[in-house]
């Protein structure tokens, strides 16, 4: 006459809650909604890499057509048909880098993409490069991050976030308050078992079942979105892992509300209550404490600077540009000609000081950025509903910490192509106007197109993305075992009376 | 050793007092019958005795297990039938018996467990359906089995017979001489009068919680047990 072993109680609790329905449908529409979002994902990313294909296969034509009129424009003429001018003309070095040097920055999805959508809505994974466009590209993507207004896009993601714990939570309310809401539990309590033995064994069958079949339609999911399984085995690895502590942070909040044995209907509406708060509530209150606190810089603000910069310069570009040429050792002799020089010539010296006088704005864009990346990390802690989405984006390369670098990457990538180009552009200003006889269309100052550097960007290896997110993956093993046993101390007696 | 002991047991619920100096010994194979009206303190003496719930004052044994700091291991020696026994609706009759017992750190096979629901007198043709469908007499023969599985040393009855018709009761009380019989002391909370003097060895009248009476049921004839009985409640 002795207290049941766990491993029995477990074994007989395993079958009887392998027979419920209740746990299979709950596994069917969490393993739909799986697929779906991962699906609607690796829909929309395959659509953004097809565009990126585009993309390329653009630059590509660009390069060979301009090729092309380079040898057309170079061919001797034997009667004046006239000169091209100079914006279609890419042997004239001016018209080649205001009108041919145009690439394209690509940031390409990685396998594992399905998995979170990220910032891959809101942000553009191909900037298109021209020299003379400040800072690197325009900003043609939203001002503002929707994540702030609603829960999010339906997403893989989404899925294990939110509605993951609604099945579990479901679960465990229904299936441990079973007895106790069908005036059965006085018998069981009056048996030799003791409430945290008991519902313990519920818990880890409910647990057997449930974590198997979530990790398998993770799997699954994702195989059905093409994510090819075999190359990305470690960052696949960790985010079952990181689902895997999300099931056990949730089950520990459900332990520690079962502990005392509530009724079905008050044991629902308290994981109603930590679901919306942690979910819905608490995000949002830290969203709009942020933005009363660090409000981000006022786009309309920003696109009134850049208005007003250009109507200065514009007011004051003689006097700049004579006073840039003057500035120049290489120069200085030829400031006479500071209000003859073409569009493409006058640019190479009025980007770089429309940028200078735009940048205190742009600092403070970027800082904002960086200060929001930050405290997102951190309220992941605060809120391993956060912290879990951002930990599959960091896995998936929809993080914004990677936006940000392929954008600072395209910015780099600019630089570089302005240092190809624009000192041979400058370099025209000392030499005598071209001959007037016309020999050819192309005014030969550039008889080549140039080979240009490509567009690269370092990525984060699989490892350090990994690395990235195993603090925030102990976290959660912590906050997981804490509720746990916090639940385990609390179910110390039967509320039977 | 007493199969139970309870002594000067005290408990109150805020300014009621449920149970008040209770002292109660029973041997083994002794059936002890609690009367008393609703709200007497039977429900309450026995969760004390399941360790549901701790007396302020008082002691508790249960076969020699001290039921205040052991509960488990006094829990483990009690048959307990509740006032309505609900089971499993979807697990047959063996089957919400084998979790049972289970529950009490027992394993039994189905062999066994058809035998104790034939003892309870559940008729063998219900013994596989679901519970869901059964009456309340019949989810009350299998809470016997269940009690029986445990093979304890104290049976806990809690108004066993109300609700049940007379052949159910009578069954029960069959189950109740066998028991003792074998050794077993039965301690039943009721106010079915005459199922008392038909089972019962000694009889304890609870009234506002304190024990007005206690008799040998020997010594009382029906009509005697019945006129004691209101003349307890009365004074
Ligand atoms: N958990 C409780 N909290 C407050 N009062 C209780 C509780 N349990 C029982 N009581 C009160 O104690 C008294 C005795 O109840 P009970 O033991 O259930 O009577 P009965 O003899 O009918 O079984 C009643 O007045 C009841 O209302
Ligand atoms: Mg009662």
């Amino acid at each position: 006459m002795s207290a049941p072993a766990f491993r029995d109680l477990f074994v007989w609790e395993w079958r009887h809650v392998g027979r419920s329905p209740l746990l299979w449908s709950i596994v069917v529409i969490l393993l739909a909604s799986f697929c779906w979002g991962a699906l609607t994902t690796a829909f929309k990313h395959n659509e953004q890499s097809a565009a990126l294909e585009r993309a390329r296969a653009d630059d590509q034509a660009l390069i060979a057509s301009t090729a092309e009129r380079a040898v057309a424009y170079r061919a001797k003429i034997t009667e004046d048909a006239g000169q091209v001018a100079y914006w279609q003309d890419p042997t004239n070095v001016a018209g080649y880098s205001e009108y041919f040097v145009r690439r394209h920055a690509l940031k390409p999805h990685l396998p594992l993409s399905p998995l979170a959508t990220g910032v891959s809505d809101l942000a553009p994974s191909r900037l298109e490069i021209k020299l003379n466009t400040p800072f690197g590209f325009n900003d043609t993507y939203d001002f503002e991050n929707p994540r702030g207004l609603a829960l999010g896009r339906f997403d893989f993601a989404f899925a294990v976030v939110v509605l993951l714990p609604i099945g579990l939570l479901l679960l465990c309310a229904l299936l441990i308050t079973f007895e106790r809401d069908r005036g059965m539990l006085r018998l069981v309590a009056a048996q030799a078992v003791g409430p945290r033995r008991w519902i313990g064994a519920r818990m880890a069958a409910i647990l057997a079942w449930f974590v198997p079949a979530v990790l398998l339609a993770q799997v699954v999911a994702l195989a059905i979105a093409g994510v090819p399984l075999g190359q990305v085995a470690a960052p696949l690895a960790v985010s079952l892992v990181l689902t895997l502590l999300y099931i056990f942070f949730w089950s520990g909040i459900a332990l520690f509300v079962l502990a005392r044995q509530p009724s079905a209907g008050a044991a629902l509406g308290m994981f109603g209550a930590i679901w919306a708060l942690l979910i819905i509530g608490l995000p949002m209150a830290i969203s709009a404490l942020v933005a009363t606190v660090d409000p981000p810089p006022s786009a309309v603000e920003y696109v009134d600077a850049q208005r007003r910069v250009r109507d200065e310069i514009d007011a004051e570009r003689d006097a700049l540009l004579t006073q840039a040429l003057g500035a120049r050792p290489d120069l200085a002799a030829h400031v006479h000609r500071a209000t003859s020089l073409d569009y493409a010539t006058r640019l190479s010296f009025l980007v770089p000081e429309i940028e200078r006088r735009l940048s205190p704005q742009r600092v403070a864009m970027e800082d904002h950025r960086v200060r929001q990346e930050r405290i997102a990390f951190a309220t992941g802690f605060l809120l391993p509903t956060l912290g879990i989405e951002s930990a599959f984006a960091a896995l998936a390369g929809t993080d914004p910490e990677r936006q940000r670098r392929f954008e600072q990457a395209a910015r780099e990538y600019q630089q570089q192509l302005r240092a190809c180009v624009y000192p041979l552009v400058q370099a025209e200003i000392t030499k005598p106007p071209a001959p007037p006889v016309r020999e050819t269309r192309g005014r030969l100052n550039l008889p080549e197109p140039l080979d240009l550097p490509e567009f690269s960007m370092t990525e984060a290896s699989n490892a350090e993305r990994i690395r990235n997110v195993l603090p925030f993956a102990f976290w959660l093993a912590l906050l997981a075992t804490v509720t746990s046993i916090a639940g385990w101390r609390r179910a110390d007696r039967w509320q039977v009376t | 050793m007493s199969a139970l002991r309870l002594d000067s047991v005290s408990i109150s619920f805020g300014p009621l007092h449920a149970v008040e100096d209770l002292s109660i010994q029973l041997q083994p194979g002794e059936v002890y019958a609690l009367l008393g009206p609703n709200g007497a303190g039977k429900t309450t003496t026995l969760n004390m005795i399941l360790g549901f719930l701790r007396p302020e004052r008082g002691s508790i044994t249960v076969a020699g297990v001290d039921a205040l700091t052991d509960p488990l291991g006094a829990r483990a020696r009690i048959g307990y039938l509740p006032e309505t026994v609900m089971l499993h609706p979807t697990l047959s009759a063996i089957e919400n018996l084998t979790y049972f017992a289970l529950l009490a750190g027992r394993k039994i096979d189905v062999t066994t467990a058809r035998k104790l629901l034939g003892e309870a007198g559940l008729q063998s043709d219900a013994h596989e359906r679901h519970s869901g469908s059964f009456s309340k007499g019949m989810r009350q023969k299998v809470g016997v089995a269940i009690a029986l599985a445990k093979e304890a040393n104290l049976l806990l009855l809690d108004e066993p017979t109300s609700g049940l018709d007379a052949s159910a009761a009578n069954d029960l009380s069959n189950v109740i001489r066998a028991a003792s019989s074998r050794g077993i002391a039965v301690l039943m909370a009721t106010h079915d009068l005459f199922r008392v003097k038909d089972v019962a060895h000694r009889l304890g009248i609870l009234r506002s919680g304190k024990l007005v009476d206690e008799r040998d049921a020997a010594t009382l004839d029906p009509v005697a047990l019945e006129q004691l009985y209101l003349q307890r409640l009365a004074s």
